[in-house]
């Protein structure tokens, strides 16, 4: 691996880190922008101030993380306590990042040796106020004998150090951490579909499986990489790279766990065998007396929902799947037994002709035993000639079922299934990947929706609204309420509805401050 | 809390007694719980027992004639349809459709004209004997068991004040709202009409909810029960 790769540096510094290690949440996005590593020293060191403690730790008005920040930007001066600190420091601006960065200051200013460093280490990692108390004057009795500061001084930096152990991390930890987040990002940056596909077959070991798809699935689009579920002429078991692309594989499917889509799978290789025909030309028919038969409902009937049986071979939408399925299992054992014998000389083209010659009893030339199975029949054949409701794929039920089913939307975006006519100047990837200015408008649907209390400024104490929206380009995740527009608003704001911005983005920043909303 | 979406359902029937009466006609619109948009449509005539004794025999009422004559369907008519059982089939299929998550928590709520004194009491009996029914809630998971909207009632809560207003039934109401009676009595014809006004009240709802002042409304004032 190449450590100077341009390619995972940029990815680094631009957040794209969905899936990298430790800097995948929205934290470590904003801050891998806002801290812009360039080596594994930086990257450690951005790891380390994620962390809640070096987040939580004001100074002079400001976390220490956003102190790192600026110094880093040049923003703010690099400052040290004394300049004896300076060759401990520099590399993190004067910031006390790492437990090993007190350690060596009790080194060098208090002459401690290794294992009275190492108890410092611990006093501050364990946040032990009584060692610490103990190692206090130890420290300021050290430094009246080495004369590099004062005994003022040194009792000065040590409240530092004191304070540092709120926040600071163990150095050994967050490289380690470091190196592990540019393997992560490397592959990501280089073989992107690799990572993207290896990601989702992990999805299910997640706390919210299909959170974590929607995310990866809309942080690959973002990527150029489009995702689609397979069909049964080129199904997959599971995720897999097809060309420049991702395809969703059989057990992809919601509910199609390992038994289930076993069963699935294997009855895809069953059907097509016991009929003596290639997969790929099995009429829907075939595919519903050899196939369908082999599987349980819930390892069937969630492939009619998000299109699997329908190809240029069987025309089939997913509403005429699911209702015909519906009706083939009315069929018993007997019946389907006299269905899949009689087939190879009947060779039925649709699955009303089948019932028609099977509705009659046997005594009648049919395949049923009772004249109440034929009435059964004969009702059913009534509902595949007269279907009580419209068999058409509406677009947004489409979108509902593949997000129930499968995580994400796969064949379009929500935003896709609006009706209304909008305009719009720029979309999610656009302002992800740079665009600003002030009369910014972008179409979205809103992915998420979390509301905030202020706590600061004029409007302290009233709700304002953070938003991850998403278009047929990718997402933006940060789009920002402030309390006054959301007020306005606040009826719109939910998760689902498709909605018009119009506001200004800042220069570096990617955040798009709303003015005005509109609903499509 | 509109994440659920709505279907509006009638049935026609060939009896006033929703404990014994025969369904003769069902039709649904579903409409998006957010947007009221309509999502799909259902409709179908129901086979029922024709033979008088019969249907007394299976504790059925039989289809009485002045019931016929308002929807308009002759007994052969009702003897040519798919059975009850399919239909109600159909129907759970159609319905669970609009069961985003498939989870009862999402089940769509059930909204139609009269429909918990009359229409939900005839849904509790079919889910009962063909499902989907949940033995432990004692309930069918077709529909939401907590919310439901009854026309009549939204009606009653607008115009209860008003002393010029004499009748809220369908009759009154299409007239009130100007639209045609062409097709009163066909379950379909019933449905929408029914949807129709549903929205428009409902949108009145959420225009008024927009500037409606009850948050703390009581904080340092009388109740107005002691």
């Amino acid at each position: 691996m190449n450590f100077l790769d341009d390619k995972t540096w940029t990815l680094l510094q631009e957040g794209r880190t969905k899936g990298v290690f430790q800097l995948e949440s929205n934290l470590g996005k904003s801050w891998s922008k806002k801290v812009h590593p360039c080596s594994i020293e930086e990257l450690s060191a951005l790891i380390a101030i994620i962390r809640p403690g070096c987040l939580n730790a004001m100074f002079d008005g400001k976390s220490m993380s956003q102190h790192f920040v600026d110094r880093k930007s040049g923003k703010d001066e690099t400052k040290f306590l004394h300049p004896s600190l300076e060759p401990i420091l520099k590399q993190t601006y004067g910031v006390l990042v790492y437990q090993e960065q007190a350690m060596r200051i009790a080194q060098e200013l208090a002459g401690f040796d290794l294992i009275e460093a190492d108890d410092l280490r611990k006093a501050i990692g364990k946040k032990k106020a009584d060692l610490m108390a103990l190692i206090k004057v130890k420290f300021i009795a050290g430094c009246k004998e080495t004369k590099i500061v004062s005994e003022d001084e040194g009792a000065e930096i040590f409240g530092w150090i004191e304070k540092s152990a709120r926040y600071s991390f163990n150095k050994s930890h967050s490289v380690s951490y470091a190196f592990n987040s540019f393997t992560s990002a490397y592959y990501k940056a280089n073989y992107p579909i690799e990572f993207f596909v290896s990601y989702l077959r992990h999805a299910k070991d997640s706390p919210k499986p299909h959170q974590e798809v929607y995310e990866l699935v809309s942080d690959a689009k973002m990527h150029g990489i489009n995702s689609s579920m397979c069909k049964i002429d080129n199904h997959v078991e599971d995720y897999s790279r097809s060309g420049d692309n991702i395809l969703f594989g059989v057990k992809s499917v919601k509910g199609m766990g390992n038994i289930v889509g076993t069963q699935t799978c294997q009855a895809l290789i069953d059907g097509p065998a016991e009929l003596g025909k290639d997969l790929k030309k099995m009429t829907w028919l075939e595919i519903l007396l050899y196939i369908a038969s082999k599987c349980s409902k819930t390892g069937f009937e969630p492939l009619c929902s998000v299109g699997f049986f329908n190809t240029t071979k069987t025309r089939v939408n997913r509403n005429t799947s699911q209702f015909e399925y519906d009706t083939f299992r009315i069929l018993n054992k007997n019946e389907l037994a006299w269905a899949v014998e009689q087939y190879p000389t009947k060779k039925w083209k649709t699955l009303k002709d089948c019932l028609v010659d099977l509705a009659p009893t046997k005594k009648q030339g049919g395949g049923t035993n009772t004249v109440g199975r034929e009435k059964k029949l004969l009702n059913e054949i009534h509902f595949l000639d007269n279907p009580p409701y419209e068999l058409v794929d509406d677009p947004q039920w489409v979108v509902e079922s593949e997000i129930n089913l499968l995580g994400c939307p796969l064949s379009m975006s929500k935003l896709e299934t609006s009706e209304t006519v909008f305009t719009s100047n720029s979309s999610c990837k656009e302002i992800v990947d740079g665009k600003h200015g002030k009369n910014i408008s972008v179409a979205g649907n809103v992915y998420r929706a979390s509301h905030h209390k202020t706590k600061k400024g004029k409007s302290a104490g009233e709700l304002m609204s953070f938003l991850t929206i998403e278009d047929e380009s990718g997402s933006l995740e940060s789009v920002v309420i402030f309390p006054k527009v959301r007020k306005q608003y606040s009826f719109l704001l939910y998760e689902g509805n498709n909605l018009l911005f119009h506001g200004e983005v800042k220069r570096g920043e990617g955040s798009l401050l709303v003015e005005k909303i509109h609903e499509i | 809390m509109a994440n659920r979406d709505i279907i509006c359902y009638d049935f026609e029937t060939g009896g006033r007694n929703p404990d014994t009466c025969q369904p003769t006609q069902l039709a649904a619109i579903a409409l998006d719980g957010r947007t009221l948009r309509k999502k799909g449509e259902f409709q179908s005539m129901i086979r029922a027992e024709i033979d008088d004794d019969k249907a007394i025999a299976a504790g059925l009422g039989p289809l009485e004639e002045g019931a016929l004559k308002i929807t308009g369907h002759t007994r052969e008519q009702i003897d040519a349809a798919p059975s009850l059982e399919s239909v109600w089939k159909r129907f759970g299929a159609f319905c669970l459709k609009y069961n985003w998550k498939k989870t009862p928590f999402f089940a769509p709520i059930p909204c139609g004209y009269n429909i918990i004194g009359y229409d939900n009491v005839i849904t509790k009996r079919l889910c009962k004997l063909y499902g989907p029914w949940s033995a432990k809630d004692d309930c069918p998971t077709m529909f939401s068991k907590v919310f439901k909207i009854d026309v009549m009632d939204m009606m009653y809560m607008w115009t209860e004040a008003d002393p010029e207003v004499k009748s809220i039934n369908m009759a009154a109401l299409r007239k009130r709202f100007g639209m045609s009676s062409e097709g009163a009595h066909d379950a379909l014809q019933d449905v929408k009409d029914t949807a129709n006004i549903m929205i428009k009240m409902l949108r009145t709802h959420r225009a008024v909810y927009k500037n409606l002042e009850i948050d703390d409304c009581f904080k340092g004032k009388d109740l107005f029960i002691q």
